[in-house]
């Protein structure tokens, strides 16, 4: 008796759960799916590195190597907000499904160590 | 004559979500005694915590639990914050309130579905989860996740609200309140719950307190205990009293747990209706000094957090002692006595959570 309500409402309403595969609920605004990168700013800073909490980056500034592995990453920002160029960023999709996991690599050009001001005189 | 018999209860049983024994003593079908055995599950977080950067360690803090993960986060934070010295934003303060509110909430929910589920009520259980989905999305719309949530962070938040999602919330959290009120009334009148629950697994106030029962176990038998009444953070500022029962037995362990969700929905819309403006993060520097104890109260009872800093960014000495390690004592105390089917409702009813346990 005390369920009749509820009772009535599951009998005349949508189901509540989803199809999955066929249905697929668009994730909010501010979800954190997973981690993507724009390596044509990044300056080899290692800032991220320092940060990430799972060591999900390695970096060696002086063979121009950077590597991800996304299966590290557990999606928690903090290297978002150390990276100085802006190069990574947080997407609301999930990550989907793969057969094989790889971790990402490239080949950055290492930046020159210091660069002379303009206009500057080399004696 | 009745013969004695030892009956191991888990670690792998129906009712156990995550692996703990007991191995029973029962004589004919009554239990006579309960030992208890731990360690299934250790992580050595803690030792974890000692070798890693301080701040780094906000995100493994929120890892000890899978479901109060957010004021894991939020104790290992405020600790911090205390050895720096830190001043939290207003704003940041009536946020974790809001987040830590929340996942009491779908703690409770999900735990009122498992006690429906451990004396067989199915529909009951599937109810709860269902009202349980929209706090967790309400989670994932506000934090970014549906339970780990990195939100928060040494010197407040990192994520803000902002006005739309305010309103948003306070809608939500509405429907919420209407949606259970309509599930919860079985709970507390329903002949077959009642039959199952009432009288069992009784504890008395006393030995409530010269056991150290926390949370809701220690409420439900009559003791008005919550650390939530220090007034840590915002819990000074908006209206609050803690939920009592006096049965205790699982009856009124159940009644507390559905009392404390709408109690809950209220903190949270209290909040977020007096949501002072502002900045949500201060920034921090300094080094880290001293040593801290922090309690905190958790769906499950109180927690209490130790850490002692020690040189270069990392802690000498982190400790957990989380409310279930807390409320086994009285667990063993409950159970004696109690007929063999009644042993699941009874473990249940303390709400283990086992990993945190051990860490
Ligand atoms: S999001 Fe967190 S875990 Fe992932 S790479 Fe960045 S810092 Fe590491
Ligand atoms: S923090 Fe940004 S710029 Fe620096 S190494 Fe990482 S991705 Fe490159």
């Amino acid at each position: 008796m005390q369920m009749l309500a509820t009772v009535l409402n599951n009998l005349f309403k949508r189901p509540v759960t989803r199809e999955y595969p066929y249905r697929y609920r668009e994730p909010f605004r501010s979800s954190k799916g997973r981690l993507v990168l724009d390596m044509r700013e990044c300056i080899m800073c290692t800032a991220c590195e320092k940060r990430c909490p799972a060591g999900a980056f390695e970096i060696k500034r002086k063979e121009g190597l950077f590597k991800f592995d996304p299966y590290s990453c557990v999606v928690c920002g903090a290297c978002v907000e150390a990276c100085p160029k802006k190069c990574l960023d947080v997407d609301s999709d999930w990550r989907k499904p793969v057969g094989e996991m790889r971790t990402e690599i490239w080949h950055i050009e290492p930046p020159a160590k210091v660069k002379s001001p303009a206009g500057a005189e080399t004696p | 004559m009745s013969f004695r018999t030892i009956i191991p209860f888990g670690p792998q049983h129906p009712v156990f979500p995550e692996p703990i024994q007991l191995k029973l003593a029962v004589e004919d079908e009554k239990v006579v005694e309960a030992i208890p055995g731990l360690g299934y599950v250790h992580r050595g977080l803690e030792k974890g915590a000692e070798l890693n950067d301080y701040v780094k360690n906000i995100y493994l803090a929120e890892r000890v639990c899978g479901i109060c993960s957010f004021i894991h986060s939020w104790t290992y934070c405020s600790c911090i914050e205390t050895l720096l010295q830190v001043e939290v934003p207003p704003r940041a303060e009536f946020l974790r309130l809001v987040f830590s509110e929340l996942s009491r909430v779908h703690s409770h929910l999900l735990w009122l579905g498992l006690y429906a589920d451990a004396f067989g009520f199915e529909s009951l259980f599937m109810q709860c989860w269902r009202v349980r989905e929209r706090s967790l999305d309400m989670q994932e719309a506000g934090g970014g996740g549906r339970v780990i949530l990195s939100t928060c962070t040494i010197g407040g938040m990192r994520k803000d609200l902002d006005e739309d999602m305010r309103r948003a919330f306070i809608k939500e959290v509405a429907e919420i309140r209407r949606d259970f009120q309509q599930i919860m009334t079985p709970f507390f009148e329903d002949y077959s719950i009642k039959k199952r629950t009432v009288g069992i697994g009784v504890l008395t106030k006393e030995d409530a307190q010269s056991l150290g029962a926390v949370g809701p176990v220690l409420r439900a038998s009559g003791v008005a205990g919550d650390t939530r009444l220090l007034g840590y953070g915002p819990y000074r500022e908006v209206d609050f009293e803690p939920v009592v029962e006096a049965g205790g037995d699982c009856h009124s362990r159940g009644k507390v747990r559905v009392r404390e969700v709408l109690r809950a929905l209220d903190l949270i819309t209290q909040a977020l209706e007096r949501l002072p403006e502002g900045e949500i993060k201060t920034n921090f520097r300094g080094k880290l000094n001293g040593e801290v104890f922090q309690r905190m109260e958790q769906p499950r009872g109180e927690m209490l957090y130790y850490v002692k800093a020690g040189s270069n960014r990392s802690l000498d000495r982190f400790r957990i002692r989380t409310p279930t390690f807390a409320n086994i004592p009285p667990l063993l105390k409950m159970l004696p006595g109690c007929d063999l089917a009644d042993v699941p409702v009874i473990v249940l009813s303390i709400d283990p959570c086992i990993s945190c346990a051990e860490r």
